[in-house]
Order: C-alpha cells, then structure tokens, then sequence
C-alpha cells in the first residue's frame, strides 16, 4: 500500500503548509510550494521506514481519517473563499507556474483526492482477499 | 529531414510572430506603461508587494505580476528625468516600529491600473486595501527610491512596494519602514476592484512632482 502512504504523505504535506501559510512573515519570505514537495517526501519515508507508521498508514482507514481531518482543518482555517485559492496557490508557486489557473488546479486536486481514496479503497480489498 | 525542415520553419515563424511584452515609456506624457497580469492569491492574503518581476525572487508575491524587468522600469523612471531617492538601507528595514523607521524620498509617482472592461484608469490607492491597527487607511505617497545596487545585486525583481522599502524602484513614503515588522498595517489586493487571477493589466507610472 505505498500509494496510501503517498496519499497521506500528499494531504498532510498539504495542511502543514497551509498551516506554514498563515505566518505571513515566512509566506513573504519562502516559496512555500517547495516546501509542500519536501513534506510530502519526509512524510512518506517516514511512513516508509517507521515502522509503527508503516503498519499504521498502509491501511484504508488512515487514508480516510486523513482526508476528513485535512479537509475540515483547512476549511476552518482559511474559510470557504480561501481555501479554494491558498492549497492551489502553494501547488501552483512550487510547481513554478503562474500562469496555471485556480480552477485546474483544483480540478486535478479534486480528482487525486477522490480517485485515490477510491483506489486505495480497491487496493486493500484486493489485497485482503488474495 | 524534410518534416524537420519544416518544423524549424514553423519555430522560426511562430517566434518571429510572438511579440514579447514590452515597456512602453511616453516622455511626452511623463508616463511608463508597464504590462501585468493579477496574482489572485493576493486578492485574499496579505502581501507588501503591489508589483514584482515575474522572474525575480518576489515575482510569486505580489498583487501583480509584471511581464518586464524591474532593472528596465529603474531605467525608465530615469530617462523621464526623474531622481531617486536611494536613503533606505537594509539596516534601516530592521527598525521595530514607524517611528523608528525611515519613509523613503525620490520623486513622487503615481500609479493607475487598466484592463479590459476596467471601466478607464484606476488608481493603485484602489486597488489596495490596507488593514490598519487601531486607525486608518493612509492614501499611498509613492516615491522612486531607485534602489538600482540592491536590485542588480539580488534581483528580488520588485517595481512597487507598498511600505518604504530598500528593495523596491517604487515604494510607498506613508509607511517608514518598521510598520510592517509591529504590525501595525498590513496589505492586500482589493477583490472587489481588481479583476480576477491570470487578467493582463497595464501599470501606467506617471511622475507628479519631485519630492520637497
């Protein structure tokens, strides 16, 4: 299960930049987008080679523990018109692309969220019946 | 080889049809007209850069992106005949207050937006919200304090800050440097004025009168 690994790895990479987002001086100072890619690899080694985390986060129900926490945290944090600017604008300056909109942004947020809970939910089925 | 021929024909074309932004300096008008686009982050979260190089180090943290260099603009204002400032030093941009704090000197600018559909020329002033502790907002006193060593040294790329700063070619004479370190003011791009993320906008600079 190393892409549940990845998964949360990705979403909390996510709420810890977030997080780092709203010290204003930091923001001014970073690109905080370099740091959501370098969270999204420590927490994934970690989860990789811990092994109370290994056994912990291969499992489906972490990765959903993780999508309901980060999504209500981030909400409460930057309210509704924000959070659908600030996570895309972190991906967007890491990426070093400006020039990509909001809107794709989210869009492909969107669909690794869904489409990779739905995976790691098909993945672990498959895996406890073989 | 023949499709290969082709394609660098097409390259050739393609790049001799793309125009790159450009300054454009009116010594008649005492104007530069600088292309831009909006940086929608900034429309909801605080920033003291109102306009940076796409490529400098603050191009990502500005309310608007522009397409030129800040090295040019410096050079525009110069060719207007207008005389920087240069008196803030970075020692000075650790003061702990305003009133520590140094506001920046040079000529005085001023700074008006257009878009399409923008309805004419908008000033910065609107386009800016400032949130201010415990008082209220200051119209910008915007100054060419030049800055030109810092800027060819570190290439933060920033045209307009909107604090007195040592960066920045523009900055703002209404906040001595030290307001934004206690707090006691803090900026963001008006949503309300400005149009949104990705909208090509013209920064029209002109020179008002020299500095007293």
């Amino acid at each position: 299960m190393m892409f549940a690994r990845f998964y949360n790895a990705a979403l909390w990479g996510m709420f810890l930049s977030v997080l780092l987002f709203q010290n204003t001086w930091l923001e001014m100072r970073i690109n905080l987008g370099f740091v959501f890619f370098a969270l999204v690899l420590v927490l994934f080694v970690a989860q990789v080679f811990i092994r109370p985390l290994r056994r912990l986060c291969g499992n489906p129900a972490v990765a959903t523990f993780s999508l309901i926490v980060v999504t209500i945290v981030c909400w409460l944090m930057l309210g509704t018109e924000r959070v659908k600017i600030i996570p895309a604008s972190i991906l967007r300056e890491g990426l070093m692309m400006p020039r990509l909109s909001f809107s794709l942004i989210n869009f492909m947020m969107d669909a690794f969220i869904t489409l990779g809970w739905l995976l790691i939910e098909f993945l672990y089925r498959g895996h406890e019946r073989s | 080889m023949k499709k290969l021929f082709v394609a660098l024909l097409l390259v050739l074309a393609a790049s001799l049809c793309y125009a790159a932004p450009s300054l454009v300096v009116d010594k008649e008008k005492g104007e530069i007209i600088v292309p831009a686009e909006v940086n929608g982050k900034y429309l909801v979260s605080p920033t003291k850069h109102a306009l940076s190089f796409i490529e400098g180090g603050n191009g990502e943290k500005s309310v608007l992106r522009a397409l030129v260099s800040e090295l040019d603009f410096h050079q525009a204002l110069l060719d207007l005949g207008a005389k920087p400032g240069d008196n803030i030093k970075m020692e000075d941009m650790k003061a702990k207050s305003s009133k520590e704090g140094k506001a920046a000197e040079g000529d005085k600018v001023a700074v008006f937006l257009t878009w399409e559909g923008s309805n004419g020329e908008v000033p910065l002033d609107d386009a800016i919200v400032s949130e201010v502790a415990g008082g209220t907002p200051r119209p910008l006193d915007l100054r060419f304090s030049g800055n030109l060593e810092f800027a060819k040294r570190n290439r933060p790329g920033c045209f307009v800050c909107l604090d007195s700063c040592a960066a920045g070619v523009v900055t703002n004479a209404a906040w001595p440097t030290g307001a934004l370190n206690n707090r006691e003011v803090s900026f963001r791009g008006n949503g309300e004025v400005l149009p949104p993320d990705g909208t090509p906008v013209s920064v029209i600079v002109r020179l008002t009168k020299p500095a007293l």
